[in-house]
């Protein structure tokens, strides 16, 4: 029986190919985009799981400060006190990219990190070569991943080789490992001893000259006891929380498997996954398959009075309501089997835009693995079953003398109308969306940064021997010379890039902020374009004693003028003058109040060069030149500011084209059924047609009757997309400091799209119909 | 066979009430053939949508094969007529997406026969409708005479008792539809029970007893062949 229901409806599908193949259509797209989506969504789900006992392994967090700043002494306390926690380790990386020599060749990386030996018993990482059971021979000793150890030296093996660190730290290799996963939060290629106390990268300290204060900052990892889970062993460490004393007054662990998508925590030093475009895009495909069942429901009971005739002569010989009933599913079993495998083809030739637009790898083989497939398969039957459940049900119970006379009522169907303006809201909502996030992307960039990010190059020095720090001076110099550079400032600290901050004491003089500070040379103001509003520039002779601040800072701290005032930092600094606002910090945020500190001996970290109008091609070659003239041992690294700040907005544009992507499709999969609808409601009114036009009706007239419907959803869909969009524009708007506008045209303009589309999409239909020959038309009843 | 007390049938939509049956009596015995016949729109067809229990009457008694039917719910009317009533209609009703073999094959289907002896049962039948060598094709490769000779077929082939045929010459040619009511003769003289809505005085000729309908009633009775026959 199954196969006989199977065997006609292959056959009533082939019968109604246009139909069949918008379904299928509709269908393929939507699952094209579905298992596209949890393919990605299986992968960042993935991170950190193929780890052993992942399930044991989580990081420790500072819960006061909710940072994963942890001294790397509280290792060994744990482990000492607190028999629950089987092992721990700890690691650190430097943000910043690190010069390294090996092989004689000077290159960047950044991809050292320092952990404590027992990371790779922790980890449990496959050692190609070296000695598990004891990692690093010696402080001075360093492992590699395979992957590096080729990128190197071009063979993995490297035992006993030589890299230099930072231009003076010498590692022996004494080890390769395997490579790490993709699918792993943490990033490391080059591995030294985190004991040496050269690696521990990251120091701070409350005062200098008292040594308890002193803190090395680390990510703390602990693998629990199996038996222990980590709330227990949380609660029995924070009893005892003056163990950890100072390090760490109140523990709190975040466990591995959720450190990709759910640490909220500062200096986590791992990978982080987007898991606000992960909730998304799992939203988007929820709604582009609600979108393809709405189409399936639509068109098949758009083929109602087909299906009737069909469905009232099985009824009269004999067929009951089950026997129809799983004459319809099966036919929506097979369409949907059909998309699944259609799909399939429409993935691999999205594949690129994907891999893209998801930055994800995936490759079609990956649906084939893990009993993917069969979940993939077995959800698409049931989806087959969901959606051909309405028509099924409406369409099984018709009844048979009806049917067979085919009776053409025209049935104000309100469910299919609800279904419509489902579609159409949907696709308006998304359009809305993408033309916010585009305009939100053009304010920011085009935004007034504060300073001119045009012609402006900004050089990252190295971190330099004593001995060769002069040369930057030299290197600046000969650049001066030339016509192409108009002007060149040392810094410490950019726009973009400020790395130090410095305590403060507070309006009240109460307690003491963080305010962030830049170190810069005369050139500052005038290379960068910034206006000074306020005082003057320190003088030459006042360097070391005198600084500027920017408007922030003065409102910040509610100056009436400048007389007096004083940047209250262990000497203090007098404040000369206020510079107008620029974005000195990361383009999301609002500017904070920032002190301009003028040095003689600074300890220069950035070389911004302005470069003179039209000239960059040649400027950039004198640059490479004269580099290599002073710091042959060092590769140059160099950015435009212009391209920094544009890059800032990645994230945002990803997310733009994300959503383009997919409310293309979501629209696409809604045309399939628009058309439908169309063709069906045609059908529906040929006698109609014929009477108006035996009766004088022209073709565009029938033309305006038809679309006329469309347009009224349309309408209807816009009032209700509207609020919808603008609420979650609202909020998504929120998260910048500073904010383009939700205008009104924005609104009317997704509203002309979505007209313009539903009217290409239905009138080439209407014209049809309306085109007919009106004899023809009345002969139809 | 088939015995209507008192039969009427209302339709009504929100505004309109039409009785199209009004207090209808009439006795059909097993082997009759029948031919109702009348104005358009005095009832014929919704009488025989009832008589084929494809519809519930609105008031009275409807006795099928000493069953009582007037109330019967969709499925129990459907299992009733499964393999006991065949339908030829005037538009022939064959499922266009189907050949000639799967449209006759499909009421056997729904008695959860063998296919094995479908496939048999379907020969058969085609055999003796001529149409054998049409079986691959598909109804609309086909003269309306042949098509209305596959629908006859499709009604005969799980040997019902009853035939209900409405209008089944009224889309052929006079030479079609002749050889249409000669296969209804043949079959009727085998045993089978036939209802046979016409237009046709001629068609109506066929018939044992015309009954003449007008306005939802039946006004004549007219017995073409003498009563001891049955």
């Amino acid at each position: 029986m199954i196969l006989y229901y199977f065997s006609s409806s292959l056959k009533s599908l082939r019968c109604n190919i246009k139909f069949t193949l918008l379904n299928v259509m509709g269908f393929a797209f939507a699952l094209a985009v579905c298992v596209a989506i949890t393919l990605y969504v299986v992968q960042e789900f993935s991170y950190d799981r193929h780890f052993k006992d992942a399930n044991q392994i989580a990081r420790l967090v500072d819960a006061k400060d909710n940072s994963s700043d942890v001294d790397y002494r509280v290792k060994d306390l744990m482990l000492e006190n607190f028999p629950e926690i089987e092992n721990a380790c700890f690691l650190s990386r430097q943000q910043s990219e690190f010069n390294i020599k090996a092989n004689n060749e000077a290159l960047k990386s950044s991809d050292v990190i320092s952990v404590s030996s027992s990371f790779f018993d922790l980890f449990s990482i496959p050692f190609i070569s070296g000695n598990p059971n004891q990692p690093f021979q010696d402080k001075k000793s360093a492992i590699l991943t395979e992957e590096i150890a080729n990128h190197l030296f071009g063979t993995n093996e490297v035992i006993g080789k030589e890299i230099i660190i930072l231009g003076k730290d010498t590692v022996n290799i004494c080890g390769v490992i395997a490579n790490f996963p993709k699918e792993s939060s943490i990033e490391g290629g080059i591995f030294v001893n985190g004991e040496n106390r050269k690696f521990q990268f990251s120091f701070s300290c409350e005062n200098w000259d008292d040594q308890s204060t002193h803190r090395y900052e680390f990510r703390l990892y602990a693998k629990i006891n199996p038996l222990n889970n980590f709330e227990s062993v949380k609660q029995n460490i924070n009893r005892n929380s003056k163990v950890l004393a100072p390090y760490v007054s109140e523990v709190d662990f975040l466990p591995l498997t959720d450190i990709y998508l759910n640490d909220h925590t500062t200096g986590a030093q791992t990978k982080k996954g987007n898991d606000s475009l992960l909730i998304l895009l799992t939203l988007i495909a929820g709604i582009i398959m609600l979108l393809a069942i709405v189409n399936y429901i639509n068109l098949t009971l758009a083929q109602q009075s087909k299906k009737n005739k069909i469905t009232g002569i099985r009824k009269s010989y004999g067929a009951s309501f089950m026997n129809l009933f799983w004459h319809f599913i099966s036919e929506s079993i097979i369409i949907s089997s059909l998309a699944f495998f259609i799909s399939l083809f429409i993935i691999l030739l999205l594949e690129p835009v994907f891999q893209k637009i998801l930055d994800v790898n995936f490759e079609l083989s990956q649906i084939f693995q893990n009993h993917l497939f069969l979940f993939f398969y077995l959800s698409i039957v049931l989806l087959g079953i969901l959606s051909g459940l309405a028509p099924a049900i409406i369409l099984s119970q018709t009844q048979a003398n009806h049917a067979i006379k085919g009776s053409k009522k025209r049935n104000k169907s309100y469910s299919r109308n609800a279904l419509i303006i489902f579609q159409f809201t949907s696709s308006i909502a998304l359009i809305i969306c993408i033309l916010v996030i585009q305009k939100q992307i053009y304010f920011a960039k085009h935004k007034d940064a504060g300073f001119s990010k045009e012609q402006l190059l900004c050089i990252r020095l190295p971190y330099l021997p004593i001995n060769q720090k002069k040369n930057v001076d030299y290197l600046a110099e000969e650049l001066r010379k030339s016509t192409l550079i108009k002007n060149i400032s040392l810094t410490n600290g950019v726009p973009g890039e400020v790395f130090i901050s410095m305590g403060s004491m507070s309006k009240d003089s109460t307690k003491q902020i963080h305010i962030p500070c830049i170190y810069v040379d005369t050139n500052f103001l005038s290379t960068f374009n910034i206006d000074l509003i306020q005082g003057t520039k320190p003088l030459p002779s006042e360097y070391d004693q005198t600084c500027l601040i920017n408007e922030s800072y003065y409102k910040f701290f509610e100056f009436k003028n400048l007389e007096k005032q004083r940047f209250k930092n262990g000497g203090g600094f007098d404040i000369t003058g206020v510079v107008k606002d620029f974005q000195f910090n990361s383009v999301h945020s609002k500017i904070e109040p920032l002190c301009i500190l003028y040095s003689k001996n600074l300890n220069t970290y950035h070389m911004n060069i302005r470069i003179a109008a039209n000239q960059i091609g040649d400027a950039m070659d004198l640059v490479q030149e004269k580099w290599t003239e002073f710091f042959s041992d060092y590769p140059i690294t160099y950015r435009f500011f212009d391209d920094w700040f544009d890059s800032m907005y990645k994230k945002e544009e990803k997310l733009a084209q994300t959503i383009s992507l997919f409310a293309v499709l979501a629209i696409l999969i809604s045309c399939f059924g628009i058309l439908g609808l169309a063709i069906f409601s045609a059908e529906q009114r040929t006698k109609e047609i014929g009477v108006r036009k035996s009766n004088g009706a022209k073709t565009y007239e029938i033309i305006k009757m038809l679309n006329r419907d469309f347009l009224k959803w349309v309408l209807l869909s816009f009032l209700i997309a509207s609020p919808f969009a603008w609420y979650i524009m609202t909020k998504w708007l929120e998260n910048f400091a500073y904010k383009t506008e939700l205008s009104w045209w924005i609104f009317a303009l997704a509203g002309i799209i979505a007209m313009a589309i539903a009217l290409l999409t239905v009138s080439w239909q209407s014209w049809r119909a309306a085109k007919r020959n009106p004899v023809e038309s009345l002969r139809y009843e | 066979m088939i015995s209507i007390k008192n039969l009427s049938k209302v339709f009504r939509t929100d505004e309109i009430e039409t009785l199209a049956l009004n207090d209808v009596n009439l006795n059909i015995k097993e082997g009759e053939f029948v031919a109702i016949m009348g104005p358009s729109g005095c009832g014929k067809s919704t009488l025989l949508n009832i008589l084929g229990l494809l519809d519930n009457p609105s008031e009275g008694e409807y006795n099928f094969n000493q069953t009582e039917v007037a109330n019967l719910k969709e499925g129990q009317r459907t299992d009733l007529r499964k393999g006991n009533i065949g339908f030829v209609f005037q538009s022939f009703n064959l499922i266009d997406e189907l050949n000639v073999f799967e449209n006759v094959e499909m009421p056997l289907v729904y008695q959860r026969i063998s296919s094995k002896k479908r496939k048999e049962m379907v020969s058969q039948v085609l055999d003796r409708m001529n149409m054998s060598h049409r079986a691959k094709h598909y109804p609309q490769q086909l003269s309306g005479g042949q098509q209305q000779r596959v629908a006859i077929a499709r009604a005969v082939v799980s040997n019902p008792g009853l035939i209900l045929a409405d209008e089944p010459t009224g889309n052929l040619d006079s030479k079609n539809g002749q050889e249409v009511m000669e296969l209804l003769t043949e079959l009727n003289r085998e045993g089978t029970t036939i209802i046979m809505v016409t237009h046709s005085m001629k068609d109506a000729g066929y018939a044992h007893r015309i009954i003449n309908l007008f306005d939802g009633k039946v006004v004549t009775e007219e017995s073409l062949v003498a009563e001891q026959v049955f």
